[in-house]
């Protein structure tokens, strides 16, 4: 824990030696959600859904994955830029060391120009979040707090998957993205809009609906399953398996240094 | 010139180096525009839009794809950037050429040759998909000529605008930020995120006035007939203008740069 926290604060003295840089792209970061957030509200009014799609429920969906996407990110650079630690040999001095790899990953890099991303999509999600529920429940409120969590858990394992590719092709993560901006990009819209088909796709093999279009379902009381609240925590199932897949990958894992 | 030229044409032999980079390239456009294909089949599903139709857009989306590398504004050379802050910039005002134009030609090539990599594979996968989906052919020969003249003098506008950056980075040694605010704005207003006609009437107004549109977005809808022929011709002088105007802005910003450049060496 002690050495999370440190990790934390190396890499927030780190972005602040260059402050203005470092504000551009605070700026520049959530300048771009807003941007995206626009293109889908322009998509909508101008094929007069807004109707059909509340903005709120936009806002909503939106806001969701994009904290989560943000969260994992900010937290999970490393992950994310997992090529250049195999590229360089740094995994290697990560691997000697006697803590827990996962850990020191993390500590890798922490991307803080996320702050702003993660800070506004919270702020929408509960904006929205208040606006579109009519009545208060303890269930809803609980499906809230899981939405959050289960976004976050699913994004991670979609990291820690896309990561272990990096093993096998050393460069290239380009291809990995796909999985995980993909899945956003999906998922920003109300998922109600696509086929049934695709959302099964979304579903089964991207697990995304679970954190944002089932829960929303509950949320704007077209169902009372209780089963939905709970719903979001089987993106527990995504990590536990991206894991166990990163595991294999490490123990199969021959160095690319001298 | 002649030296520009080669300069081109190495840096282009050196960028068409990296074939498992474009492979993986390939895949990844293939898959948002597919995509950005089902995204919009969804959206039209419901209702159909004046300013442009669902096959016009399918068309957008996929030459979007195939020449992603030359119309998307970013930080490219990592090199040019390294060069400034390290100060070995110095060995490059040495060279005989200059140095506004030798970058140009660099990042120009970059991005051919990843254009070129890229967008062959990806016309052919897209002329290949079930009728919904598929690439049409362009409306009619003369707009196909048309097509290929503004996606060139396009790319003018897109190196012109990452000099800028570039440039810039003389004064804050850190571009990043910057540059990624300059995306992204550029981003949407040349229609990466949607084609412009979709956009809000207010954006759709601004991008009137800046060359961000000139980038792609002109060049895809006279491809697909959106845009008519005369409009396409006056596009051509748009174009040009703003050709001149960021290289003329570009050159004289780097004089300024260079003044200081000193500064930096050791």
């Amino acid at each position: 824990m002690k050495l999370i926290l440190n990790y934390l604060s190396i890499h927030l003295k780190v972005s602040l030696e260059y402050r203005l840089p470092f504000f551009f792209s605070l700026v520049s970061q959530v300048l771009y959600m807003f941007i995206e957030l626009f293109a889908v509200y322009a998509l909508f009014s101008k094929f007069n859904l807004l109707g059909v799609y509340s903005i709120d429920e936009i806002l909503l969906s939106f806001s969701t994955v994009w904290f989560a996407f943000a969260f994992s990110e900010m937290f999970l650079r490393g992950f994310d830029n997992f090529a250049r630690l195999i590229v360089n040999g740094s995994l290697d001095l990560l691997l000697v060391r006697p803590r827990n790899i996962y850990l020191q990953i993390f500590g890798s890099d922490i991307c803080y120009e996320k702050l702003s991303r993660l800070l506004a999509a919270l702020g929408l999600f509960i904006y929205s979040s208040g606006k579109l529920i009519k009545h208060f429940t303890i269930g809803k409120v609980l499906l809230l707090g899981n939405m959050l969590l289960g976004g976050i858990i699913l994004f991670m394992g979609l990291f820690i998957i896309g990561a272990t590719f990096c093993f096998y092709t050393i460069q290239g993560i380009e291809v990995v993205n796909v999985i995980t901006d993909g899945g956003k990009q999906f998922a920003e819209y109300p998922m109600r809009i696509y086929k049934k088909s695709l959302r099964l796709v979304f579903t089964f093999v991207i697990p995304i609906t679970i954190i944002n279009y089932y829960p929303i379902d509950y949320l704007m009381g077209n169902t009372t399953n209780i089963m939905y609240i709970f719903l979001p925590l089987l993106t527990f199932i995504v990590l536990l398996l991206s894991i166990n897949v990163f595991n294999f990958g490490l123990r199969k894992y021959h160095s690319t240094g001298s | 010139m002649r030296g520009y030229l080669k300069y081109f044409k190495t840096e282009l032999m050196v960028g068409l180096q990296y074939k498992a980079a474009a492979i993986a390239g390939i895949c990844t456009q293939l898959f948002w525009g597919f995509l950005f294909c089902l995204l919009y089949e969804a959206f039209y599903s419901y209702a159909n839009v004046d300013a442009i139709t669902y096959r016009e857009v399918i068309t957008y989306v996929w030459l979007m794809q195939a020449f992603f590398s030359l119309i998307y504004i970013k930080i490219e050379d990592a090199e040019i950037i390294g060069k400034i802050k390290s100060g070995t910039v110095a060995y490059e005002l040495c060279r005989p050429y200059n140095i506004y134009f030798w970058w140009f030609v660099r990042l120009l090539s970059r991005k051919y040759a990843h254009t070129l990599l890229k967008s062959f594979p990806v016309f052919v996968f897209a002329f290949m998909l079930p009728s919904a989906y598929r690439l049409s052919f362009p409306i009619s020969f003369e707009a196909l000529i048309l097509f290929i003249i503004t996606i060139i003098l396009g790319s003018f506008i897109v190196v012109g605008i990452s000099m800028l950056i570039h440039i810039i980075s003389f004064f804050t040694l850190e571009s990043k930020g910057i540059a990624s605010i300059i995306a992204s704005i550029g981003g949407v207003l040349s229609g990466m995120a949607v084609p412009v006609p979709l956009l809000p009437l207010v954006l759709i107004n601004i991008t009137k006035y800046l060359p961000f549109r000139l980038i792609g977005d002109t060049s895809f809808r006279i491809y697909s007939g959106n845009i008519g022929i005369i409009e396409a011709k006056q596009t051509i002088i748009l174009q040009l203008i703003w050709v001149v105007i960021l290289i003329g802005f570009g050159l004289l910003l780097l004089n300024k740069a260079l003044k200081k450049v000193c500064l930096q060496g050791g």
